[in-house]
């Protein structure tokens, strides 16, 4: 045989613990198909990532064209040769046809522009070469999905292309869009080209190869010459046992309807119908599967179904109720059980507990009283399910993340049955799931059908969907093209039907025909001794990974776990619970402590460049206010509004809204409490000064209540509004005092005084200890209560965590949005109206803040969120703040250092220090900070709906379509964050 | 002289420029990130370090154009820590970005303490301006004329930035680079462009955009530096990158608006009238240019265009 064109050598890569890639070795001749098939999961993408540049192999040698290499960028690889279309398109939607082909060595002019011209010609003589029509003009984000992979193909053939890497490349295509790819990749072959054929559909590996290489658990098993293997040939390697290409399929015994589709239709954000007339019907006792190639409206059935996504027309009836345009929440309450197709990322909130994951659709007595969560029936609650569904290697408090997908989808399926459901809604239930879990999932399946639920299951898996449905429905295009009985299916029928046809017999026959003729056409296989194969097949499949030996499939238990059940399950002793929680809280501090360890570092370094003793300045800074009274005093006033203020940035960014306008509602709620206080002076003090707070609460919650509301209505991004609403807060009452409701008498700008009878009451003067240290402790605790004890705090968390999650499980994103934010604002409110009824306050002055509302966002980073963090984080720069001008006075260190102190700490803050990739994910997890997407998703629509010119970074937030919850937000800036108010600060210690 | 003869003097489209440069400086530098994907709130900071370093190395060597040299460096310097915060130590970006404006305010007051011993202004001793670009007979143009003669230099490279912005971001490899990068960064990726590189130099620049911005916003007219001196001129740059979306005209003819606003806020005060209700427009608008964009996208998603029905990409 020739010279191999690739080689690989002993390739392993890892992630983390998981080895993707264990001593692969594979070669590849130039004028050949060569295809990779193994399960999804197996490592294919991973070693291809390799060979394309954008991974490197931990070790092993990749050999190209004879020689050793090292593909260290993507430039690497195509300077090699070596083209790769992605599963996934790696194409710039609002770039040309042109302009992606050439991405990142585009040509250009004498002068340095990209020359646009060139680049279209060469494109148009490259798509005539290779027979791939297309216009170069075109903007990718106009064409459709086989257009959009002959673009790929096209880039990957543009550089004098010797080997072609196809991952996937028939997931997205309709068979005669496959078909026409086949034809151009032999006749690539043909012309020498090498090529890696990645898929895990057998029966185009079959077509299309000339050698085939199955692999499993991230190893090469075998690579045979495609000629004389079978599909069942192919798949045992994969599996590495006899697979159950048929489970054996006992009859049904359906009862009535329980979900009635009618007419359903829904058209997407692109103005395309992707569910077209769609009508329905699972009975009670049976399993009805829906085939299909990917992408002919399958998730939006569910998604439908499952109330997450709008419906343009069409009714769905779940055990006789109109389910079409209720909520989340009530389908469930209806009878609706739910297994997604995106275990990660809608089936699960992966940095959340698995207790955290199972109890969100059973809120009920024990596990949630009068909205109250109890954590110990909670844990026993998903203990019990733990331990009935075997999910292996997690307890209560595992984080579910840190399962594999087989045992994410047992929590998911065992959440899902404890609900006792009518119906049963299962989407992709063994994708990704190794061997043993798979069986568990189809028995449990069945189980669940025996015990007379109806089930819709929608699987890619055309083995599997066959073998578990008692009905089969095929969709094509939005639409039921074909039904078939357990009699009647048979997999050419079946496969025509997903190719668009509605099937008679004759036609099956022809399908059969034509699509043999295609197979001859690409196929070029001699006789091979079919025996060998066989025998080389058996070896391998009998070679059964370790890891499977332990993993006998359990049967699901037959009586689902109720939350309602008597809870006795084993509980953690006092000990180890504070072991573990001291463990976290070390673990959790440690980012924290560096970034505050970097900042006075720094900080000592400018104090000796100023001639003076950092240890000394220091000391004035964080201990002279323990020294005296007024310092004391100092601090708890500098302490009060930086705490209510952090728990209010807290609430809003557990919940993933990034309320950064906290200063404007404070600055809105103090004159709305101000305002209360000097208008109604004829009240009694009590009564006033309830109403001042409310009325505080009352001003901060309309100034957090209009971002939330505007983007719960029209998606505005929350980061701009809050800003924007924040700095018109603080003009708007700047106009007040300055305006209509000016005191000449108070000097600076600032309201009337408030009645006296409102002011707090002192403890002690002299400290500073008043009734609003008391209020600000009671609101700081009640809030961290709620966020962490609540249902709502659940809620609250979930949406954090993941909001497509949280929504699959019920909660309402848009609710959810204007209610956290008016609450946050609301907070930020009340702290406002302390500070006017506190010592220092007795009216409304317009430079009270020196950007607390800010200094909150800082606090609570610095505490990771944690509501009770947050108080030791607002102490400890409130003793900053108020030790400043001591170290001023005493070591002549400019007060202002404090200034710099605080934005070194936010800085560093939510740096990652330590590149280790576990770490880095739980900081990210930690921080619902990280927009997936793109930037302001408000600003996008504007683009699709209205511009046609040039293209625009915001288009990837309109890809996320309206089904989408409210988009993470994205970006922009808080003010006052250079509002440092020197006169406050300064006079702060004197006033006390 | 009525209110409204007082606020649009022949002098109104020279002050709207004059206030308009270092916010369309700003702006700009703000639209490059914004391309890159990086919603650049450090703006505020970095032109306030301008504005103070302007001044204080302006007025040490006394020469306008070392100060306007020094505020770019410093620009640059803040902009570095941002790119070094966001794209090395992996850091939240907003988060940095608020780091970054703390970290100028706390630094320029703090240094006025140490260099001049007042943390509120620079002293009357520390002074420095901008020369004045007289047209010569050019200044007799009606309108233009007026508005353009004697302006600073700055204000000109503002006008410039648009047309160069456009240029770079559409007709140069490094353009069609970053708005690749801040469309879909992996795809970017595995076209070979080094996407953290892309996304450092947007921040770069915007680093020195708003290094000049801040010197105009200083040695323009007053010539002195107060603390906190931008007062949010940042955040307003943010709202015309927003309302423009990134595109450099756009983000110029939002910039002209808020600018506009602001001048007449000032004739306002001069007037004797509370400025503070027309302070508020651009922000009031850009809240209503966003509505106004999320209705418009409900709108045409309802009107349901019909085309063939292709299979989705997940």
């Amino acid at each position: 045989m020739a010279i191999p064109l690739l080689e690989l050598r002993n390739i392993t890569k890892a992630f983390g613990p998981k080895v993707a890639n264990d001593d692969i070795s594979l070669s590849v001749q130039p004028g050949r198909i060569h295809a990779l098939v193994g399960e999804n999961g197996a490592g294919k993408t991973t070693l291809m990532t390799m060979i394309a540049g954008t991974a490197q192999p931990d070790s092993g040698q990749i050999v190209f064209d004879g020689a050793e290499v090292s593909i260290s960028s993507p430039k690497k690889a195509a300077e090699l040769g070596i083209g790769m279309v992605h599963q996934h398109f790696k194409l710039i939607p609002s770039l040309s046809v042109a302009e992606n082909v050439f991405l990142g060595r585009e040509l250009r002019t004498a002068r340095g522009t990209v020359d646009t011209s060139r680049m279209e010609r060469e494109v148009a003589a490259l798509s005539e070469q290779f027979g791939l029509e297309i216009d170069p003009r075109a903007k990718v984000a106009s064409l459709s999905v086989g257009l959009r992979q002959r673009v790929e193909v096209l880039k990957a053939l543009s550089h004098d292309t010797r080997l072609l890497i196809l991952d996937e490349p028939t997931a997205v295509l309709t068979p005669g869009e496959t078909d026409d790819l086949f034809v151009v990749v032999r006749s690539l072959a043909e012309k020498g080209c090498a090529v890696l054929f990645i898929s895990h559909k057998l029966g185009e590996v079959l077509a299309i190869a000339d050698e085939v290489t199955v692999i499993r658990d991230g190893r090469v098993i075998d690579t045979l010459p495609a000629a004389g293997l079978s599909q069942t040939d192919i798949a045992q390697m994969m599996v590495g046992r006899e697979v159950l290409l048929r489970i054996a399929h006992t009859p049904a015994r359906p009862g009535a309807p329980v979900l009635e589709v009618d007419g359903l239709t829904v058209v997407d954000e692109r103005g395309v119908t992707v569910l077209d007339d769609l009508s329905l019907t699972v009975r009670s006792g049976e399993i009805v599967g829906i085939a299909g190639v990917e992408g002919n409206g399958q998730s939006e059935l569910a998604a439908a179904i499952a109330g997450m996504q709008s419906v343009d027309g069409g009714r769905v009836t779940l055990a006789g109720t109109d389910i079409t345009s209720t909520s989340v929440a009530s389908r469930r309450a209806a009878g609706l059980a739910y297994i997604p197709e995106d275990r990660d990322f809608v089936g699960s909130g992966p940095a959340l507990s698995v207790t955290e994951n199972v109890i969100p659709t059973h809120l009920t007595p024990p596990v949630a009283r009068r909205g109250w969560v109890s954590g110990r029936a909670a844990d026993a609650f998903a203990g019990r399910l733990i331990e009935e569904f075997d999910v292996r290697g997690a307890g209560p408090s595992t984080p579910i993340g840190t399962l594999s997908g087989g045992n994410v989808q047992k929590v998911i399926i065992a959440r899902e049955f404890a609900s006792d459901p009518t119906l049963l809604m299962v989407s992709q239930p063994t994708r990704g799931v190794d061997v043993g879990a798979m069986e568990f999932v189809h028995n449990a399946i069945v189980s669940r059908r025996d015990q007379g639920s109806g089930v819709l299951l929608l699987s890619a898996d055309l083995n599997e969907v066959m073998s578990l449905s008692d009905r089969l429905l095929v969709m094509y295009r939005g639409e039921i093209i074909a039904e078939f009985t357990q009699e009647t299916m048979s997999e050419a029928a079946v496969g025509l039907a997903m190719a668009g046809v509605r099937p008679s017999a004759e036609e099956v026959r022809e399908a059969e025909a034509s699509h043999e003729q295609v197979a001859a056409l690409v196929s070029t296989h001699g006789d091979v001794a079919a025996d060998e194969v066989e025998e080389r097949v058996q070896a391998a499949a009998a070679e059964v990974r370790p890891s499977t030996a332990d993993d006998a499939p359990v049967a699901p238990p037959a009586a689902p776990v109720r939350a309602d059940d008597d809870v006795a399950a084993p509980q953690e002793g006092w000990q180890a619970k504070f072991r573990r929680g001291a463990l976290t809280a070390l673990r959790g501090s440690v980012q924290p402590l560096v970034a505050v360890a970097i900042a006075l570092l720094i900080g000592a370094g400018v104090i000796l460049a100023l001639g003076e003793n950092p240890l000394a300045a220091y000391d004035q800074l964080f201990f002279s206010s323990f020294r005296r009274p007024q310092g004391i005093g100092a601090l708890i006033a500098q302490f009060i509004p930086l705490a209510v203020l952090s728990a209010a940035v807290i609430i809003s960014f557990r919940a993933g809204f990034f309320n950064i306008g906290g200063e404007g509602q404070l600055f809105v709620g103090a004159f709305a409490g101000a305002w209360v206080a000097f208008t109604f002076t004829s009240l009694p003090g009590p009564v006033l000064i309830v109403l001042t707070l409310l009325g505080g609460m009352v001003g901060g919650l309309v100034w957090g209540f209009i971002p939330g509301a505007l983007l719960a209505l029209w998606r505005v991004d929350i980061i701009v509004t809050t800003l924007m609403m924040s700095t018109i807060g603080i003009l708007l009452t700047g106009y007040l005092v300055t305006g209509p409701f000016q005191d000449p008498t108070a000097g600076l700008a600032g309201s009337p005084k408030v009645a006296p009878q409102a002011r707090f009451t002192m403890f002690d003067p002299q400290f500073g200890i008043g009734m609003d240290l008391v209020i600000a402790l009671v609101a700081v605790v009640a809030l961290g209560l709620v966020l962490t004890r609540s249902v709502w705090g659940l809620r609250v968390r979930q949406l954090g965590e993941m909001n497509r999650f949280a929504e699959y499980t019920g909660v309402s994103p848009r609710k959810m949005s204007v209610q956290v934010m008016a609450l946050s604002g609301a907070v930020s409110g009340l702290a406002g109206a302390i500070f006017v009824l506190g010592p220092n306050g007795g009216r409304f002055l317009l430079t009270f803040s020196p950007g607390y509302g800010f200094l909150g966002i800082t606090v609570a980073l610095l505490a990771r969120l944690n509501p009770w963090a947050a108080v030791l984080a607002a102490a400890f720069y409130a003793d900053m703040m108020a030790g400043s001008n001591a170290m001023q006075i005493n070591t002549s260190v400019p007060f202002p250092l404090v200034n710099v102190l605080q934005g070194i700490i936010i800085l560093l803050i939510t740096a990652v220090f330590v590149v280790d990739r576990r770490t880095r994910q739980r900081v990210l997890a930690l921080l619902p900070l990280r927009r997936q997407g793109a930037t302001a998703a408000a600003t996008a629509p504007v683009v699709l709906a209205s511009e046609a010119e040039e293209s625009t970074p915001v288009a990837p937030a309109a890809r996320s379509g309206p089904d989408a919850t409210p988009p993470p937000p994205s970006g922009a800036a808080a003010h006052g964050a250079t509002a440092v108010r020197t006169d406050t600060t300064d006079s702060r210690e004197d006033v006390r | 002289m009525s209110a409204l003869e007082q606020i649009l003097t022949a002098g109104t489209l020279f002050v709207i420029l004059m206030k308009v440069a270092p916010l369309l400086l700003a702006a700009i530098g703000g639209a490059f990130t914004q391309q890159g994907n990086i919603l650049n709130i450090g703006l505020e900071g970095m032109m306030l370090i301008g504005a103070f370093t302007a001044i204080s190395v302006g007025s040490a060597f006394d020469s306008a154009l070392v100060g306007v040299v020094a505020a770019v460096l410093a620009g640059l310097a803040l902009s570095l820590v941002y790119a070094a915060g966001t794209l090395w130590l992996k850091a939240d970006f907003i988060v940095v970005g608020i780091g970054v404006n703390l970290l100028a305010a706390g630094l320029s007051v703090f240094l006025l303490q140490v260099l001049y011993g007042n943390p509120g202004v620079t002293p009357p001793s520390a002074s420095i301006t901008l020369p004045r670009i007289s047209l010569g007979p050019l200044a007799d143009v009606p309108v233009l004329g007026t508005a353009l003669n004697n302006q600073t230099a700055l204000v000109w490279l503002a006008l410039l930035s648009v047309p160069l912005a456009s240029l770079v971001l559409y007709r140069t490899r490094f353009g069609v680079h970053l708005r690749a990068v801040g469309e879909d960064a992996d795809a970017a990726a595995a076209a070979g462009i080094r996407v953290t590189r892309v996304k450092a130099q947007s921040i770069l620049i915007s680093g020195v955009l708003c290094g000049a911005a801040g010197a105009q916003l200083a040695m323009a007219t007053l010539g002195s530096f107060t603390a906190d001196m931008t007062s949010g001129r940042g955040f307003i740059a943010v709202a015309a990158l927003t309302f423009g979306l990134a595109r450099p005209v756009r983000t110029m003819v939002a910039a002209f608006i808020f600018g506009a606003a602001d001048a007449v806020a000032d004739q306002l005060g001069i007037a004797g009238f509370n400025s503070n209700l027309a302070l508020m427009t651009p922000y009031v608008i850009t809240i209503l240019a966003l509505v106004v964009a999320g209705i418009q996208f409900r709108r045409i998603r309802g009107a349901k265009a019909s085309a063939t029905p292709t299979p989705q990409v997940a």
